[in-house]
C-alpha cells in the first residue's frame, strides 16, 4: 500500500461514512436518525461527483 | 536457415525470452540489423495470425510492447545509415480525429515488415500530409480515422495528396471503411483490417 | 397539455411491450442521436451547445420541432465543457477551445491510472479517485489544498449539481411539450470498460492482462457493486426505462475468447444481474461486432437486457437471442450517412420483415448517430418504421 487509507471497506455510495462522522460528533442531542439520513443524501452526491469522472 | 528462435519467441509473445535472446545475440556478436530481421520475421508471423483470426488485439498490443522494448536495446547500437528499409510510408490520423489505436497498430505492423514509417501522430492537416510526402518522397500516404464525422476532412486530406502532383498513393484505414466510404473518399486503397496495410504496402512498393 | 401526456403514455406502453417481448401496436423507434447530430439539426454551433447548457437543452427542442420522434436521450450533449474547464479536465477536447468550432469532442486516452495504483484502487477506489486520480486528470487540482484546487472542487461540484438538475428538468419538459419519453434512464458500464476506458487506457489494460492478471481481476471484482450502485443512483430509482450501458472493449476482436470469458464477461454479468435484481433492465449497447459471444450473453436472465445490434451478425443474434431478449438496431450508420432515403427505407423494410414479426424489436441505427447522418435519411427511417412496423 503506497498511502494510508482514511477509510477502509467503504461501500458504494459513500464518500465519508456516517459512522466516522458520528464518532466525531459525540453525543447527539436530538434526532440522530434525521441527521444521518440527511448526511447520507449529500454524501451520496460527493460519491457521484467523484465517480462521474470515471464512469464515462 | 534453420529455426529462428527469436522470431518464434516474438510470435509466442514470450517477452522475457525475446529480451534474453536479443541480449544473447548481441553478446555473441550478431549485428543489430540481423537481430532486427529476426524480430521482423516474428512480427510478420503475428500479423498473419491476426489476419487468420487466431490472434486478437490484446496480443498485437503485447507484441508491440515487446518490439518497443527490444528496439530500445537495439537502436542505440545501430551505426549511422546502417538501417535498411523497404521504403518510406507517411501515416497519421486525419484532422478532426485523434483516435490512434488503429494507426498505432498499423505503424507497428509496417515497421515490423521493414518499412521506415514517418508517423505524423494525430489530427493531421491535409497540407501536413502533402508536405511530409514531398520531403520524404514517400510513394504511400496512409490516413487513419475512427469517427465517421471525420469523413469530410479525410476526403480533403486525400484530395490534397492526389492534387499535389507527387504521385503518392493514398491508403485509408479505419473500422468504418466500406465500399461507400471508399467511393466517397477518392482514396486508392482502403481497409478496415489493420493487417491489410502490409499487403497494400507490398503492392505499392513492389510496383515502385 | 393532456394530449401530450396521453401521447407519452402510448409511446411508453409501446416501448415497454417491445422490451417485454410482446407485440405493441407497432415497432417502437428509438434513435440514439449524438449531441453533434442534434446540434447540427438545431442550427447551433458545436461550441454553443458544448458550452451553453441552455442552448444544449434547447437544441433537442429544436430537433423535436423538425423530426417526429417518440423518444430522446435528453439534452443534446452529455457533457458541459464549462464544467471541464472549471477543473481543468485533461481528457476531453472541445470544439471552440482546442478543436475547430464544428469538430466533435474527442477523448484523449492515456493510462491515467498507473500499474502501481492497483493496490490503492482495490483497497478503496472512491478514496483513490479523490486523492490520486482527480489531481492527475484535473490540472486545477494539481496541488491539492491550494487556492486553485479548492476553487476547482467547489466549482466542479456546483457545476455538476446544476447540470443534473437542468438535465432532469429538460427531460420532463420534452415529455410535457412534445410527448416524447426518455429512451434511457441511468447509465453504468461493464467493470472491464470502467477500468479500460478512463483508467488504464486500452494499451495499459491489454498489457495488464498478461503482466498482472490477478490485479485486474481483483479490481474488476471491486468495481461490481460500484457499477450496480452507479446505475441505480443515476437512474434515481427508475425501473421502467432501460439503463444505458455502452459496451466498448468487449467487442470482437479486442480479446481472445479465454480472455473475454475470464476478464470481460463474469463481472459484466454480475452487474447486469445485480441491476435486474432491482428490476432495472439494461440496454446492452453492443457497438461493433459481438457475434462470437452471443451464446454466453444468452445466459443472462430472460428480458434482463435489450440486445442492441450494430455489426453483430443479425441472423445469428436473432437465432440465439430472439425470443429471450428484445433486440434493437441495426440500420447501418454508413447507410444513414452515405445512402439515399430510398435505400434506408428498403433496409428498414427488410429488417422489420425479417426480425420484427413476432414483436420484441426496437428500430434504431447500429451505433450512436453522429453528425454525418443525413436528416432526410433519418426521416426516411422514421417513415419506414411507421409504415412497415405496424403489427
Amino acid at each position: 500500500m503506497s498511502r494510508e487509507l482514511t477509510f477502509k471497506n467503504m461501500p458504494p455510495g459513500v464518500c465519508v461514512p456516517w459512522e466516522a462522522k458520528e464518532k466525531e460528533l459525540g453525543e447527539i442531542k436530538g434526532d440522530a436518525g434525521l441527521i444521518r439520513e440527511q448526511w447520507e443524501k449529500l454524501d451520496l452526491f460527493g460519491y457521484l461527483y467523484l465517480w462521474n469522472w470515471v464512469q464515462r | 536457415m534453420g529455426r529462428d528462435e527469436l522470431a518464434e519467441a516474438i510470435a509466442g509473445l514470450d517477452q522475457g525470452r525475446v529480451l534474453a535472446l536479443v541480449e544473447e545475440r548481441l553478446q555473441g556478436g550478431s549485428k543489430p540489423m540481423e537481430i532486427i530481421g529476426s524480430l521482423q520475421a516474428g512480427m510478420a508471423r503475428v500479423g498473419d495470425l491476426f489476419e487468420k483470426g487466431e490472434f486478437f488485439l490484446s496480443e498485437l498490443i503485447l507484441c508491440g510492447e515487446i518490439m518497443k522494448e527490444s528496439m530500445a536495446v537495439l537502436e542505440p547500437r545501430l551505426a549511422e545509415g546502417e538501417r535498411e528499409y523497404r521504403g518510406t510510408v507517411v501515416i497519421g490520423t486525419v484532422k478532426g480525429d485523434i483516435h490512434d489505436l488503429g494507426k498505432n497498430i498499423v505503424v507497428m505492423l509496417l515497421k515490423g515488415a521493414g518499412y521506415d514509417v514517418v508517423d505524423l501522430g494525430v489530427d493531421v492537416a491535409p497540407e501536413k500530409f502533402v508536405e511530409t510526402a514531398r520531403e520524404t518522397k514517400s510513394p504511400l500516404v496512409a490516413m487513419s480515422m475512427l469517427l465517421t464525422s471525420a469523413m469530410g476532412t479525410m476526403k480533403e486530406c486525400v484530395r490534397a495528396v492526389k492534387e499535389s502532383g507527387l504521385g503518392a498513393k493514398v491508403l485509408i484505414g479505419g473500422p468504418i471503411i466500406d465500399d461507400k466510404v471508399m467511393e466517397f473518399s477518392g482514396a486508392d486503397y482502403g481497409s478496415a483490417i489493420a493487417s491489410d496495410a502490409t499487403k497494400i504496402a507490398a503492392q505499392v512498393f513492389g510496383a515502385a | 397539455m393532456a394530449d401530450m401526456e396521453k401521447l407519452a403514455e402510448e409511446r411508453k406502453k409501446r416501448y415497454l411491450a417491445a422490451m417485454n417481448l410482446e407485440k405493441p401496436d407497432r415497432v417502437p423507434i428509438r434513435l440514439n442521436f449524438s449531441g453533434e447530430f442534434i446540434t447540427k439539426v438545431s442550427g447551433y454551433s458545436f461550441q454553443e451547445t458544448y458550452y451553453d447548457w441552455e442552448k444544449n437543452v434547447d437544441a433537442t427542442r429544436k430537433m423535436l420541432d423538425r423530426l417526429d420522434l417518440e423518444m430522446v436521450v435528453g439534452a443534446a450533449n452529455l457533457w458541459w465543457a464549462t464544467l471541464h474547464d472549471a477543473v481543468g479536465a485533461k481528457y476531453l477536447r472541445f470544439a471552440g477551445r482546442d478543436l475547430d468550432e464544428e469538430t466533435m469532442f474527442q477523448y484523449v486516452e492515456e493510462p491515467y491510472m498507473l500499474p502501481e495504483d492497483y493496490d490503492d484502487f482495490i483497497a478503496n477506489p472512491t478514496e483513490w479517485i479523490a486523492t490520486t486520480y482527480l489531481p492527475r486528470i484535473h490540472t486545477d487540482l494539481a496541488e491539492p489544498g491550494s487556492y486553485r484546487a479548492s476553487a476547482a472542487l467547489i466549482k466542479g461540484a456546483f457545476g455538476l449539481a446544476q447540470q443534473f438538475a437542468a438535465g432532469g428538468e429538460a427531460t420532463a419538459s420534452y415529455l410535457r411539450d412534445y410527448g416524447v419519453i426518455p429512451s434511457i434512464v441511468g447509465i453504468s458500464k461493464a467493470p472491464f470498460d470502467t477500468l479500460a476506458d478512463t483508467l488504464r487506457g486500452l494499451s495499459g489494460i491489454m498489457l495488464d492482462l498478461y503482466q498482472r492478471p490477478e490485479k485486474v481481476k481483483e479490481a474488476l471484482e471491486v468495481l461490481v457493486p460500484h457499477n450496480i450502485f452507479y446505475g441505480m443512483a443515476t437512474a434515481q430509482g427508475d425501473t421502467d426505462f432501460p439503463l444505458f450501458m455502452p459496451l466498448h472493449r468487449g467487442a470482437y476482436p479486442f480479446m481472445k475468447m479465454e480472455q473475454w470469458e475470464q476478464f470481460y464477461w463474469p463481472t459484466l454479468k454480475q452487474v447486469i444481474e445485480g441491476l435486474w435484481s432491482y428490476g432495472k433492465r439494461t440496454m446492452f449497447y453492443a457497438e461493433n461486432i459481438w457475434t462470437p459471444y452471443l451464446e454466453k450473453i444468452a445466459e443472462l436472465p430472460e428480458k434482463s437486457i435489450i440486445f442492441h445490434v450494430d455489426q453483430t451478425d443479425m441472423d445469428k443474434a436473432f437465432e440465439v437471442l430472439g425470443g429471450r431478449f428484445c433486440l434493437s438496431g441495426n440500420v447501418p450508420n454508413s447507410l444513414l450517412a452515405f445512402g439515399t432515403a430510398e435505400e434506408v427505407k428498403d433496409y428498414v423494410k427488410r429488417l422489420l420483415d425479417k426480425y420484427a414479426r413476432d414483436g420484441g424489436f426496437i428500430l434504431d441505427a447500429g451505433a450512436v448517430i453522429l453528425d454525418d447522418a443525413k436528416e432526410e435519411n433519418i426521416r426516411a427511417l422514421i417513415e419506414a418504421g411507421i409504415e412497415y412496423g405496424v403489427y
